[in-house]
This record gives structure tokens, sequence and C-alpha cells, in this order.
């Protein structure tokens, strides 16, 4: 193929996560095959008079804010000159709204809470206007149509992502896209048990708990703590487990939220387990009787190396999303070795461990999470076999050879059709 | 998302038909252009290229609301500033207010002092 001018479009939202990651390799590699890579970003926070000329009423702002950014970025992506560009690839929502004939899209996910969260905002109460929010998504859905429409070719990480677009958007012009790991996974001495070093947390320590035979003997969440990624339910399956050490890495706006249901149900509340997770930010959860100090190691920053230790030498590391698109910390978890606990609404995570057999698929119940860790704890040959089986699928699957494979196949596609 | 509150039929319905002009608006089939421009050698856009952190970044449009952003943000820090400068100088004032007391009391027990070693000698 010949060296094309690649524009590659991107809202940037300031925040650098696994995504941008993403799009960095992908604009390395593409260098590095002779194209000429340009990657154009619109801030999320762009006033919508700069990009549509309007300034919308206080009550609006108030009432939507979410559907402000989403036309304000779609306008600014649809008005992009992308003239010089022999190819476009969009990356996160709304940046396919932007118009070229050879339009390739890395597609992870829509604006969900427009689309295959809409129910769950409205049954969760985190939306106060239902009737509001099915209007709103309505027109998001319409306003987005057209640059969906137009898109060459879609790139996808999962099957669900795939089934979202079939729903959603009737579009078949998919490929998968599995972006390979950041990096190896490091070596360790997992027989020797150490514990992870310089960690820096906030919370309280679980019980110390007896190394395991094969030095594995916490278990462990990484996630953002956000709706619906479901890190209550961790929390509460690892008060179900008081023989187990847990440990819970991640940020987030829910944060302090969990860290409070951690430390009440350390007084021996309980609590049901849609009312743990399917509740707004603010939490308005009444907890019973005075809070404990909490049994989960709560670690907001770690470095990539401790991060790896503490893959690998967890028993296993439970991922209880809901209806994930990608679920990297899967991914990374596999490739350690470590088998998954995965919740079977989880999407593109359940997805995962039924295709690759890297783990155990459970109803999204702390109770049914904590059976699945215990059962993994006891039966060390079966975690063993589990997690052979995320790493033989990692190393065959999620590599970055194979990602641009996918890339160089989409990028054929376009400059033909085109 | 959450607004606090349920609204009214009326209220649902301004609403809805202000964010039908909002759509209407975004995709405006006549809407310029927007060409994007290099990159700026000036301190809020290269800023914007650590954040995106990806190799080259083009800053998109004259971005008026980020302008508005590091104005209001610089507006807070320089009001921090000037009230930390504020309180400085009047701690200052004061401990130089003290000093001057403590030397005139030094100076006049100085002077006590060698009123009281003439006497001795």
């Amino acid at each position: 193929m010949k060296p094309q001018q690649i524009a590659i479009v991107k809202p940037d939202s300031g925040v650098i996560g696994g995504f941008e990651r993403v799009v960095q390799r992908v604009a390395r590699w593409l260098r590095s095959q002779g194209h000429v890579v340009r990657v154009l970003t619109v801030r999320t926070d762009t006033a919508p008079d700069v990009a549509f000329g309007l300034v919308p009423t206080r009550a609006l702002e108030r009432a939507a804010p979410e559907y402000i950014t989403h036309m304000t970025q779609l306008a600014a992506f649809r008005r992009l000159d992308l003239r010089d560009a022999d190819v476009v690839i969009s990356t996160q929502p709304p940046s396919q709204a932007v118009r070229h004939d050879r339009h390739i899209a890395l597609f992870y996910h829509h604006d969900r809470i427009f689309y295959d969260l809409e129910e769950l905002m409205i049954s969760s109460g985190s939306v106060d206007d239902p009737e509001l929010h099915r209007e709103l998504s309505a027109l998001v859905r319409e306003a987005d149509a057209p640059g969906l429409a137009g898109v060459s070719q879609f790139l996808v990480p999962s099957q669900t992502v795939r089934e979202r677009l079939r729903k959603f958007n009737r579009v078949q012009r998919v490929l998968p896209f599995y972006a390979g790991l950041g990096h190896a996974p490091i070596a360790l001495d997992v027989a020797s048990g150490s514990a992870p070093t310089g960690t820096s947390g906030s919370g309280a320590s679980g019980s110390s708990g007896e190394p395991a035979e094969n030095g594995r003997r916490h278990v462990l969440c990484v996630s953002r703590h956000e709706f619906p990624k479901r890190t209550e339910l961790f929390v509460a399956a690892a008060h179900q487990l008081p023989e187990v050490p847990a440990i819970c890495v991640g940020t987030g706006n829910r944060l302090s939220f969990v860290q409070r249901i951690d430390r009440h149900l350390d007084r021996g509340a309980t609590i049901a387990a849609e009312e743990l997770w399917c509740r707004e930010p603010a939490g308005r959860l009444p907890l019973p009787g005075r809070p404990g100090s909490g049994r989960v190691l709560f670690l907001t920053h770690t470095t990539g190396r401790e991060l790896d230790e503490l893959y690998a030498t967890a028993l296993c590391v439970v991922a209880p999303a809901y209806d994930e698109d990608y679920g990297l910390t899967a991914i990374e978890a596999m490739s350690a070795g470590t088998p998954l606990v995965v919740c079977d609404d989880g999407g593109s995570l359940a997805e995962l461990v039924k295709e690759t057999g890297a783990g155990l698929v459970v109803p999204p119940e702390h109770v049914a999470i904590g059976d699945a860790v215990r059962r993994l704890s006891y039966d060390r040959v079966l975690s063993a076999r589990l997690g052979d089986y995320g790493r033989a699928a990692v190393q065959h699957r999620f590599t970055w050879p194979r990602a641009f494979d996918q890339l160089q196949s989409a990028l054929g596609r376009v400059t033909l059709s085109g | 998302m959450a607004t606090g509150r349920e609204h009214s039929p009326e209220e649902r319905y301004d609403l809805v038909t202000e964010a039908r002009t909002v759509a209407r608006a975004a995709t405006d089939e006549s809407a310029e252009p927007l060409e994007p421009d290099a990159v700026s050698s000036d301190s809020v856009v290269a800023s914007l290229a650590t954040r995106a952190g990806v190799d080259t970044i083009t800053p998109v449009g004259r971005q008026r609301g980020m302008k508005r952003t590091v104005l209001k943000a610089s507006q807070v820090f320089l009001r921090d500033q000037a009230a930390f400068n504020h309180l400085t100088v009047t701690a200052l004032e004061e401990l130089t207010a003290r000093l001057d007391a403590a030397e005139a009391r030094l100076a006049e027990l100085e002077a006590q002092r060698a009123d009281t070693a003439g006497d001795d000698r």
C-alpha cells in the first residue's frame, strides 16, 4: 500500500487511559509503515457556541449536561475539514460524526447512557426524569445516525460491541480489533509468595490469611469505581470470605461510597445485591448500624510493576462490571495466568471467559462471586488450569502484531473501495 | 445526570423543544468547516498536547471554552495570590512593629544597664 495521509480524530477529555495508549500505539505503527499521521482532538469542554453557534439555556444545561456535551462534540467533529486526509480513523463517540469517504471507526462503544445503558440509567434512579432522558436518547441516536452510517469499516474489540452496532445501527461492516497489552507481563516468582511492595493505599487491610501453596493468596479487583463497574459487589463478596485478603485497585467517583459499604458490612449489615450497585453516585442507601473499619484494602495508585505483582500473586481476579465493551483488566489478569470471576451479564467479560475458559461465570450477586472465589481458593488444580487457559488465549489472541494485521486489513478495504 | 427533580410536562416540553433546536444546530449542513490550527507554541496549547498523550496534537477551533476556563483559573489563582500577599504584608507589618518594640525595649534595657555600670564604677 502506498503511503497515506491519515487523520485520527479523538475527543480529548484530559484523561489518559488504556484507550489513549491504544491510539498512541496505532499512530506509531501507522507512521512506521510510512503513512503520514495527524491526531486531531476536540476538547470535551469546548463551548457549545463555538461548535454550533447557540448558547443553551441554564435550564437545559442543568437538566442535560451530557446531551449538550455530546451535541457540542458532534458539531465540532462534523465541521472538521479533513479534505487533505486520504483516510480518517475515528475513535470515541461522537468522533464518528466526521465526514469522509474513507472512514475507519476504531469503535469501542456508543455514548452509552443514550444507548445500551439508557434503561439502566432510568431503573437505577440515575436520571430524575425518565421521559426526558428517553427523548434525549432518541435525539442523540438520530443525530449520530448519519455519521455512523458513513463509516466505511468498523473495528470492534468484542462480540458485545458488534451486537450493539447491529442492534442500534444495523451495521454489518465490522471487523475484530483485539488490541495487545501495553507491555509484556513481568516474570514473577509466585511460588515465593512475596507480597506486593511499595503500594500506597487507603482504607483498612483485610485479614492476613495464610499464603497458599502456590504463593497466590489475595482476591483482586482492578477497576474504576464508577457506575456500572459494580465494585460494590466485589466488596460485598469480600465480606463472604473472611479467610481471604481482598484488594481493590482503582479510583473514581463512587470510591467513598464503596468504602462506606465496606465499613458498614464490617458491622454485619446485610444489603441486597441490586441495592449495592444500582444507585446513583451520591448513594442514598440507608446503611444500618455504625460503621466498622472495613476489610478491603483500597489502593488508589500503583505502578505498572506493582500491578503486575498484584495480578501474578492473586488467587483470582474478580471483574464484576456490567456489560463491558472490552475488559482490559481481565486480559491483563489472563496474561498473568490468574483465573477470572465474572458475571453473566458482564458483556465482553462473560464473552471472554466463555470463549477461552479462563475463569468462572456467575450471576451478578456477591454471594455467587464469593462462592466462586472460595471454590478457586480450595481447588488449586482447577484454578491453575483456568489460569493456563487464560494465558494461552492472551498469547494467541491479544497481540499487537495481530491487531496491526486487523488494522491493515481495514485500511486495505477502505483504500480499495475508495 | 440526575437533575434533582422531575420536570412538569410544560418544563419538559420546553426542554425537549430546546434540545431539538440544539440537535438541529449541531447537525446543520451549512456550518462552516473548522480548520485545524497549526500546533502553536502557546502554553495552553502545549498543555493540550501533554493531556492527550498522543504524538502529534492539532487543536481544533478557537477553543473559546478553554480560554474561559484558563481565565477563570488564572483569576482564582491571582485572587488567592492577592489574598496570600495581603496576609503576608499584614503579618510582616505586625512582625516589624513587634521588632521595633523589642528593639526599643532592648535599647531601654541597655541604657539602664549602662547607667547601673556607671554607678558601680
